[in-house]
């Protein structure tokens, strides 16, 4: 029996060997994507711990005792090893001493009334550090203490190494230490995890609430002598990853979620020390994004395996059609239809067989090559290609599964019917695709509202996300059915296109136009394999360039801004100006954000910004809503009014106001003394109150300064300017037992720059106050109380403010009773400010209940905002689950939606409430082209802001495409597309020539009749075209389609959730019309080469008519 | 008489001089093969046929009959000899020469009847004339007329396998006169045939070539079929023998 099947075999080579090809291709392709999908995995794992995520995957340790700090490091080490699931460690450890005082002399003459500059000591691992000057401090220097100090330190403070020796005050109360500098240094690299042990983290400085410099290093001996006070000692654990892999995730998540008891169980350990890492909660985001990618894989891959099936079943029923006479034979010489179906299955395993052992050996090379394409060749991802157990079975499974493909239509194989041909298959003309498209439509519908997990992820009982097969399936079943509607479509349009066809004279379009319409089956095949092709490929290329497109909208919609500063220890004063400065800063943006409760537990984000800035500069995706979203930004921004208070220099570091306080007799208990606050708006229409000095009623002036300067924080900080006076508040405490009169007046203002130039401020000629006197307790009316009041207001260019007034009358009880202070609060006249516009998110109108043209309240400092919105957004940037972490409601279950609002109109409407804000939290700095990263880099070197705090539109787009596990699917696609174009080749290959077989005697009569081979070469061609054409044009209709369809509810971020903003379908015409041109290059190339053929008529005579 | 016939049927009528055979072959050799394995299918054969003549090519399986039939109708190359089809020596024809031959002059019908599968009856027989690219209405009424003339004219619509054999032969002879040829050419018409059907064929196919006045060249081996003949040629060992 072998023999007979060689001999079959060799009977139909080409059908046979086409067989071979797709069985191979499709084998090894699966093979592929399953190395592939574990290899990347793994790699993407090793490589997001070891780089991306290489701190947050670290194991802090820190004693917090004496015997802590003593034990060994042995202990430390293997401790640190348990809690890494005994992959191997590298520790290094960091002493770090208490605060002390930098000499007063170091500081800034202006600096030096303030508090003092502080250092600390360190003992580092100099593996970390580098030295940039002078040399490493040793021991043996009597009581002077050797120090290398930071690069930033030693510019700043103008340290170099020499024989300068500086005294540094124990601010614990310990003795004082002296040092000299003995070297600089720098870190090897600030971004190391190492320095998460540095409170200053490598930076060399650090401000807030002092300025902070160091650490300085210094060798052991000087921490073991006792002259400095030890703070403690820390270690960081890095484990080595290299030989992780996705299988051990769950382990290794147990063992760091237990670092705490393991270290401590350590001997020397037990007591005082404390582990810190978040290697839990990357390793669970890590594992959700390995689904993900896993999840996308599996789903190209059903496409694919869609696509393979079909070209092997379309090869077998040819096969199957081409033996048919030969399995008439042998039925009529007794074969059984069993045994014709073991014939079949043993040449379907001879085609197996080879596929099954070549597939996985294959699929290493093949794994290789695809790494070291695009993105991940980028990233520099190393992927291990050995076969392993998985890749092999794939290949198995695989390869037998397209063995039972070849056999199938054999085992069904039925005679070939006589009579006019069927239009439509069996399983179609009881329905069968419309029961397909059915099942599609459903597994499409949960596919769109699956809400537990994302796309065709979704989550069981415990809330654990696992890969849903309907929803994994559903793209794939979405294609075969579009693809299968096709053949309902067919004969309906062939019969169209033969009654226009047939009415001319020639022969070459009418033959063409019948064959189409009355053997569609003949023809569904080549074309509906195109058609697959197309829309497969298609859909990985819109899926490719859909997901790029989503990870840069992603960033935007992150970022909000090319540079965002979310944090500055400068006050909140002295942050607007900072980046006036800062070359490449086109505009920098203010912002304040807060939440909002709503019903059901749901929290929503507020977002003030400064709209009359951001207008211009943010930029919305035009989807974000349902009008141009620019449009109904810049619509929040209020009026332009005319600048109110007293408008100062903007290069006034110090106000010097004339100030003279007089007052009446107004009692023993009268005042403790009355302190002046002032109130400036800078020039984003924020308040900021400073207070002044405290005033005497001698009724004689006094110059009273206010140095904006250190109120700023300045050098680092610096105000946004130009400054307005607003607003002049006086507190005085007291028990006036009379109606005194009293009188401020501010005679003169005077402008003082850094250089101390002073000049007069001018005073507008139409300034005008309006003020306010409370008391803080209430006057008792039945004991004759009464309580305070502005008997008159003034304002002049000689004379900007004076006020009358008295303080009211009150019963003095005791010292121990109520307080009473009386608030005269004299603020710049301005207009009755409008009502806050706003602009909300569809999810906070669903949450809220609210809608546009609502009115609703907004807490804020001393009380609640009404804002009234206007319009609707999809998405505001920077808010939501899928913006960051910045929310109060990250998730998607408690996410409120936002509202955004203008910073100014707020600050307007507050500007009428005492002591009332909303000063920006964050900075939104726009760039010059090509700046960010610059500007960033400046941000991140100043001390006052820390690193963390900026965000980088760019980094954060880089990160996204970056991330192996998110492009390692991505590489995939383009693959794919290429298989698909190449199975489609082999399948319309085999269906070209069986038909030019099949209809050989048909041509051999024509040319008998007397048509020449040209003609029969262009009727050829024509048909042939007419189903490319026809496969091309229906492929891409459905493939836009469904790209259209399917793209959004499979992008998915790495933690498993719909991007935001949502993915907006791309569908490169570039790369569509490679595509095209890829899938029907083959096609075109064999039908051309089958046309050019010349065949013997008189051969195909003599079998036609015997001898 | 051919000109009687021409007059009457409206046939074209190859020229040539009164008394010129339609169909002239002179000492035809065809081989196969070569050296040992050689097959000489044709050895010398020579043989006139008359206009009008309806000729009978006898032979047993495997004699030549379909060689020589394919060398007359120009599909085939020949070794050796000579073959005039209507005053026109083949050989002096290139590849579109003998096409307009086959289109213009000659009508085939072969055993296996050569319908295209697909096409009904009466777009078989349109097929030579789309070919010529006949106008569509000339052509129309042609085909009428031919299934009319062999008797299918309610079959029209009838596609091949719908037809019992009998049915598909006379659309194929129908087919073979659609240009109103000069000389037909038949082999083996009746061989997938019964008898009863086989003989109805052939008296068709005497009819039409006396009423379309047409010079017929008919391979058979049914001696019944013989009979009919005006004469009978026959191939043996790749030799001409004639009978009367």
């Amino acid at each position: 029996m072998t023999g007979f099947v060689f001999l079959r075999v060799r009977a139909h080579r080409l059908l046979v060997t086409a067989a071979l090809l797709a069985v191979l291709l499709t084998t090894a392709v699966l093979a592929t994507l399953a190395a592939f999908s574990g290899s990347v995995g793994d790699a993407g794992l090793r490589h997001a711990l070891q780089t991306r995520d290489a701190a947050a995957a670290s194991l802090i340790i820190k004693a917090e005792s004496p015997e802590a700090d003593r034990a060994e490091a042995v202990q430390v080490r293997s401790g640190a090893r348990q809690s890494f699931d005994g992959l191997p460690v590298t520790l290094r450890e960091f002493h770090r001493s208490g605060p002390y005082a930098l000499p007063r002399g170091l500081q800034p003459p202006a600096a030096r009334e303030g508090e003092p500059d502080l250092t600390t000591f360190a003992l580092a691992d100099r593996s970390r550090v580098r030295l940039s000057k002078g040399a490493w401090p040793s021991a043996g220097q009597g009581d002077v203490i050797g120090v290398a100090v930071p690069e930033v330190a030693a510019t700043q403070l103008k340290l170099l190494p020499g024989p300068r020796v500086l005294t540094l005050a124990d601010r614990l109360g310990g003795p004082a230490v002296r040092i000299r500098v003995t070297g600089v240094y720098r870190p090897v690299d600030r971004n190391d995890p190492y320095w998460q042990l540095d409170e200053l983290g490598g930076r060399g400085v650090h401000r807030d609430s002092f300025l902070t410099y160091g650490p300085m290093l210094t060798d052991a001996a000087a921490f073991g002598s006792g002259r400095i006070t030890h703070g403690g000692v820390s270690w960081l654990a890095t484990a080595d990853f290299t030989t992780l892999g996705a299988d051990r995730i769950d382990s290794l998540r147990t063992a760091a979620k237990n670092s705490q008891k393991l270290v401590a169980a350590r001997p020397g350990l037990e007591s005082g020390v404390t582990t810190r890492t978040s290697l839990p909660d990357v390793l669970g985001s890590l594992e959700r994004a390995l689904l993900v990618s896993r999840a996308t894989l599996l789903i190209i891959s059903l496409q694919l395996v869609l696509l393979a099936a079909y070209t092997l079943l379309l090869v077998a029923r040819l096969l199957s059609t081409e033996r048919a006479g030969e399995t008439q034979v042998l039925l009529a010489r007794g074969a059984s239809r069993g045994r014709l179906a073991a014939l079949s299955a043993l040449e379907a395993l001879l085609l197996a067989l080879p596929a099954a052992a070549l597939a996985p050996l294959l699929a290493g090379p093949l794994t290789r090559l695809l790494a070291g394409q695009g993105l991940l060749a980028r990233i520099g991802l190393r992927v291990d290609t050995g076969p392993t157990a998985e890749v092999w079975l794939v290949g198995v499974v695989a390869a037998l599964a397209c063995a039972a493909a070849v056999v199938a239509p054999a085992l069904t194989a039925a005679v070939a019917a006589r009579g006019r041909g069927r239009t439509l298959p069996a399983p179609l003309r009881t329905g069968a695709d419309i029961a397909l498209v059915a099942v599609a439509a459903v597994a499409f519908w949960q596919l769109d509202r699956s809400t537990s997990g994302g796309g065709a992820l979704s989550g069981d009982r415990e809330g654990e996300l696992g890969i849903d097969p309907l929803l994994v399936v559903a793209p794939a079943l979405a294609l075969l059915a579009g693809t299968v509607l096709t053949l309902r479509l067919l004969p309906p349009t062939a019969k169209l296109a033969e009654r226009r066809a047939t009415a001319g004279r020639g022969l070459t379009v009418p033959l063409a136009g019948w064959q189409i319409s009355r053997r569609p089956l003949r023809g569904a095949g080549p074309v509906l394999l195109l058609v697959l092709a197309v829309s497969m490929g298609m859909l990985a290329i819109g899926q490719g360039a859909s997901w790029d497109r989503s990870q840069d909208d992603q960033a935007d919609f992150r970022a909000g801004a090319p540079v965002r500063v979310l944090g500055s220890g400068t006050s909140r004063f002295g942050q607007g100006g900072v980046y006036d400065g800062i070359p490449g800063v086109r505009a920098a943006v203010p912002a304040a954000r807060t939440g909002l409760g709503l019903s059901g537990g749901r929290q929503a984000t507020v977002l003030a910004l400064d709209t009359g800035l951001a207008g211009t500069e943010l930029r919305l995706r035009d989807d974000l809503a349902d009008t141009d979203p620019g449009k109904l930004l810049r619509s929040l921004s209020p009026k332009k009014t005319v600048p109110t208070g007293v408008l100062l220099p903007d290069d006034t570091v110090r106000l010097v106001l004339d100030v003279t306080l007089s007052s009446a007799e107004d009692g023993p208990h009268a005042r403790e003394g009355t302190t002046i606050t002032l109130t400036f708006e800078d020039r984003f229409g924020v308040p900021y109150r400073l207070q002044s000095d405290t005033l005497a009623p001698d009724g004689k002036p006094h110059p009273m300064t206010v140095d904006l300067a250190k109120a700023a924080d300045a050098p680092a900080g610096r105000p946004a300017g130009p400054l307005a006076l607003t607003g002049v508040e006086f507190d005085e405490a007291g028990y006036p037992d009379r109606i005194a009169a009293k009188r401020l007046t501010i005679g003169g203002m005077r402008s003082v720059t850094a250089d101390g130039a002073t000049r007069g401020v001018t005073v507008p000629k139409d300034l005008a106050w309006g003020a306010k006197a409370t008391a803080s307790v209430e006057p008792d009316s039945s004991r004759n109380e009464r309580g305070p009041a502005i008997t008159a207001v003034g304002s002049s260019p000689r004379t900007p403010l004076d006020v009358s007034y008295h303080t009211g009358r009150v019963v003095f009880e005791d010292q121990w009773g109520p307080k009473r202070t009386v608030t005269v609060r004299v603020t710049a006249k301005r207009g009755e400010p409008a009502l806050p516009a706003a602009l909300a998110t569809d999810r906070f109108l669903e949450s809220s209940g609210a809608k546009t043209g609502s009115v609703i309240d907004i807490p804020m400092p001393q009380g609640p905002v009404k804002v009234k919105i206007v319009g609707a957004l999809r998405g505001v940037p920077t808010t939501g689950p899928g913006a960051g972490a910045l929310e109060p409601a990250a998730t998607p279950a408690t996410d409120g939606g936002a509202l955004l609002i203008d910073l100014r109109a707020v600050n307007r409407v507050l500007a009428t409430r005492p002591d009332a804000a909303f000063p920006p939290t964050e900075w939104w700095l726009f760039t010059e082209r090509g700046a960010a990263r610059q500007v960033a880099a400046a941000l991140r070197d100043r001390a006052e802001i820390d690193p963390t705090q900026i965000q980088v539109r760019d980094e954060i787009a880089e990160d996204l495409h970056d991330d192996p596990l998110g492009a390692g699917p991505q590489s995939a696609l383009l693959a794919v597309a290429l298989v698909a174009a190449a199975l489609a080749a082999v399948g319309f290959a085999v269906g070209a020539v069986g038909t030019l077989r099949e209809r050989s005697a048909e041509f051999a009569v024509l040319r008998a009749l007397g048509a020449p081979r040209r003609q029969l070469a262009r009727l050829l061609a024509v048909e042939q075209s007419l189903l490319i054409g026809l496969g091309l044009l229906i492929g891409l209709a459905l493939g836009a389609v469904l790209t259209r369809a399917v793209v959004p509810l499979i992008v998915l971020t790495g933690q498993a959730t719909q991007p935001a903003p949502g993915v907006l379908v791309e569908l490169p015409l570039g790369r569509v019309a490679l595509l095209v041109a890829g899938v029907a290059a083959a096609p075109v190339f064999i039908v051309a080469a089958l046309a050019m053929r010349r065949g013997d008529t008189a051969a195909a005579m003599r079998v036609q008519g015997g001898e | 008489m051919t000109e009687n016939i021409s007059a009457r049927s409206g046939t074209s009528v190859v020229a040539g001089r009164d008394g010129e055979p339609m169909v002239r072959v002179e000492n035809l050799h065809r081989s196969y093969g070569s050296g040992a394995a050689a097959v000489h299918a044709l050895r010398g054969v020579s043989f006139d046929v008359a206009h009008g003549e309806l000729v009978a090519l006898k032979g047993r399986s495997g004699s030549g009959k379909t060689t020589l039939l394919n060398l007359v109708g120009g599909f085939d190359a020949l070794d050796e000899g000579r073959v005039t089809v209507g005053g026109t020596d083949l050989a002096g024809l290139g590849e579109d020469g003998l096409l307009e031959l086959r289109r213009d002059r000659i009508g085939f019908i072969f055993q296996s009847f050569g319908l295209i599968p697909i096409l009904t009856a009466a777009e078989n027989v349109g097929v030579p004339m789309r070919l010529r690219r006949t106008a569509p209405k000339e052509r129309d009424a042609r085909v009428e007329l031919l299934l009319a003339l062999v008797g299918l004219a309610d079959h029209a619509e009838q596609r091949p396998g719908e037809l019992s054999g009998g049915q598909q032969q006379r659309v194929a002879i129908a087919r073979a006169l659609a240009n109103r040829p000069a000389l037909l050419i038949a082999d083996e018409p009746t061989g997938q045939l019964d008898a009863e059907t086989g003989l109805a064929v052939m008296e068709l196919l005497r009819a039409v070539v006396r009423a379309e006045g047409v010079t017929a060249l008919v391979a058979t081996h049914d001696a019944q079929l013989l009979g009919l003949a005006d004469r009978v040629l026959e191939l043996n060992d790749g030799h001409i023998v004639e009978h009367v």
